[in-house]
């Protein structure tokens, strides 16, 4: 079963983007946390196969949060959300070891769909 | 007896009748010694020694005393001398002219008295023939008188004399203790007096000869009566030198004071007060020393003067000291004065930071002000606008959804790029406020995106950027500043200096960070710029270096009419 993991501290946002995880994909498992320390105790009870990452977090940035889980969970593919389509942040992402990189104003779901899907083609 | 034999002795001799008595001297030898007088009476001549022992054989028979003539030459044999004589007949040539003493014979006391015979010129008709000259001793005459009748006569005054004498002598002794006692107390006395004085001089003399200061003592006519031997100390001369040589006191006062001292000894020599003075001296070693002197007249019992009385003493470390206190003072005053010159200095300074500072104040509070508006303004004129557009497209969605749901649909859809315009709008007044990039990513491409953006919005203007410094080597409350310090330079540069090119560099160097902004514009008179009354204008430079100098750095700006300008600020780290 596949498990997946938001970080995001605004809520709102957070439980938004659940929801429509949940309604697309009824068999995968959606757990969110709002901090930094909550997702990595959540990565160690939870082993998520997929984090959804927001950049700015209460004491941590997410950026090098990823790149500390990906040093210790390197198969865990993790997204970068962010409000800024900027090629700056693009870059940034790509060096801290993210794995995709989405513009919460922007992106589009099947693009989240087909990663969702990268990760485990039986999902439904 | 001796005036007879004298008498006898000038005339040369007497004739007297030959008796049995007095038969012719036999040892006589002269013409005429015997001779009959007219009446038919022998006559013999009687010569002075004859006559002499015949008047001694008399004595010896009245009187018991004998007599006796004698010579050390002899013509009779029985005339030559006892046992006492000789002594006397010889005393006699050494001009002796008579000799006594208390003798005895066969046991007996006789006083023995013994005159010389001096050759006279009748003498010598009999006794030439010895070879006797005139004048010489020819011999003496001796008597000896028993001492005993005399002594019996002599006896009972004897002792009376003797009692008398005894008590004399016990007064006279009496008299001596007496006064001896009498001398003995007196001069005893005499003793303790001279004692008491010769200490009394002692005290005197220690306490003249051991004062610390030099002291001493001038006749009226100036010559020194006392010299302390401490002299010697103050001066390096001798007190011996000063009472031999009276002009030496003012041969070593220094000859800056001379005259002053010189004046003061002649006209003060009979006054009758205390005078002080204070000169320097010149040792015998060559040094320099200050002299404080007082004196005061010495008058006898009825007023008249006996000089003066003074005490001089070494004050050169107190001049010294004083000379420095003066020196001290003076350089407080100055001190004083400058200080003062410098806090009226810094006062004004501070009164026109101060003036600066409310001015800025003032500054701040409108261009915060103005900040305010101009959020406000866009926030209504964006996100407000949208939401408000929003709010309207659901409400009548809302009424339409029952009657046509498509169209409340189709009306819902076109919502999505209203709220998406919406949240960039907010995205980019964010960013204006402050960029959460630099937060998130950093200094580096923080400035990467600002430099692309003031691109797209300045297209004229070409950036060259060189920032070569590594992100970790900023510190991170510097980032701020230098995004700061980069916004206002380039913002001014894009405004004001028709520059078509603007270069950045950002490097770190020798313990220092380094951040530059230049353009190659028209550039700007900074004094003017500064000192102008528009209390908006350089304001963003104001801020910027506050900014700067509240970070701890410098900031340095280099512009002038038409040759560009140059933003250069430098942070120790």
């Amino acid at each position: 079963m596949l498990r997946v993991l938001i970080v995001e501290d605004n809520r709102i946002f957070r439980e938004a983007f659940k929801k429509r995880l949940d309604d697309r994909f009824p068999s995968i498992v959606v757990e969110e946390v709002g901090s930094g320390d909550e997702a990595l105790q959540k990565i160690n009870t939870a082993s998520p196969s997929l984090i959804f990452m927001d950049i700015r977090l209460p004491g941590v940035n997410g950026l090098h949060l990823t790149k500390e889980i990906k040093k210790n969970f390197p198969d865990i593919g993790i997204a970068i959300l962010t409000d800024y389509d900027l090629p700056e942040y693009r870059e940034a992402a790509k060096q801290f070891g993210a794995d995709r990189f989405f513009v919460k104003s922007s992106f589009k779901w099947d693009e989240v769909e087909a990663l969702v899907r990268s990760i485990s083609p039986a999902v439904s | 007896m001796s005036f007879t034999v004298d008498g006898l002795q000038s005339k040369g001799g007497v004739y007297v009748p030959v008796s049995e008595h007095t038969p012719p001297n036999p040892y006589l030898h002269v013409p005429k010694r015997d001779v009959t007088a007219s009446s038919g009476l022998s006559l013999t001549l009687i010569n002075p020694a004859y006559m002499a022992r015949q008047v001694n054989q008399m004595a010896a028979d009245i009187h018991g005393s004998q007599g006796h003539i004698t010579s050390l030459n002899p013509v009779r044999p029985e005339n030559a001398p006892d046992a006492w004589e000789p002594a006397a007949l010889k005393s006699f040539e050494r001009g002796i002219k008579e000799v006594s003493s208390i003798e005895n014979i066969a046991d007996k006391e006789y006083m023995r008295l013994m005159r010389p015979f001096v050759a006279e010129k009748a003498c010598l008709k009999c006794h030439a023939s010895q070879g006797y000259k005139e004048g010489d001793i020819r011999g003496g005459i001796s008597v000896s008188v028993p001492m005993a009748p005399l002594l019996a006569i002599e006896r009972p005054l004897i002792k009376k004399i003797s009692l008398a004498h005894f008590l004399l002598w016990v007064v006279g002794m009496a008299g001596i203790v007496i006064s001896k006692r009498g001398l003995e107390k007196q001069i005893l006395a005499r003793e303790r007096t001279e004692g008491v004085l010769s200490e009394s001089e002692n005290k005197l003399r220690i306490v003249a000869d051991f004062t610390y200061d030099w002291e001493y003592w001038r006749s009226p006519d100036d010559r020194f009566l006392y010299v302390s031997p401490s002299c010697e100390r103050v001066t390096g001369y001798t007190r011996e030198e000063f009472l031999q040589d009276h002009g030496l006191y003012s041969k070593i006062i220094h000859p800056s004071d001379r005259e002053r001292v010189l004046t003061h000894v002649r006209e003060d020599r009979f006054g009758r007060l205390l005078c002080e003075l204070e000169f320097r001296i010149v040792r015998r070693d060559g040094q320099e020393r200050w002299i404080g002197h007082a004196c005061q007249p010495v008058l006898d019992a009825n007023g008249q003067s006996l000089g003066r009385r003074a005490s001089d003493r070494d004050i050169t470390e107190r001049k010294w000291a004083e000379e420095a206190l003066r020196q001290r003072t003076f350089e407080l005053q100055q001190l004083t004065e400058t200080l003062e010159q410098r806090v009226q200095e810094r006062t004004a300074e501070l009164a026109k930071v101060n003036d600066a500072l409310r001015q800025l104040s003032v500054r701040l509070l409108s261009a915060q002000e103005e900040e305010r508006k101009r959020i406000a303004g866009e926030l209504h004129d964006t996100i407000g606008a949208c939401l408000t557009g929003i709010k309207f497209k659901v409400e009548s969605a809302l009424q339409e959804i029952s009657k046509n749901p498509k169209a409340a649909t189709k009306s819902l859809q076109t919502l999505a790029p209203v709220i998406q315009e919406a949240a960039e709008e907010c995205r980019r007044i964010q960013l204006d406020l402050r960029p959460s990039m630099l937060d998130d990513l950093g200094l580096l491409p923080t400035l990467s995106w600002f430099c692309r953006r003031f691109q797209t919005i300045y297209s004229g203007i070409r950036i060259d950027q060189a920032l070569t410094i590594e992100e970790s080597e900023v510190p991170v409350s510097l980032k701020i500043v230098i995004y700061r310090v980069a916004q206002e330079a380039m913002n001014n540069s894009a405004k004001h200096s028709k520059a078509d090119s603007l270069r950045l560099c950002l490097w770190k160097s020798d313990r220092r960070i380094n951040f530059v902004v230049e353009d190659n514009g028209q550039g700007f008179d900074l004094e003017n710029l500064l000192g102008s009354d528009n209390p908006n204008r350089g304001l963003g430079l104001t801020n910027m270096r506050e900014r700067i100098e509240l970070s701890g750095g410098f900031l340095e700006i280099e512009s002038a009419k038409g040759k560009g300008t140059v933003v250069r600020a430098r942070w120790p780290v």
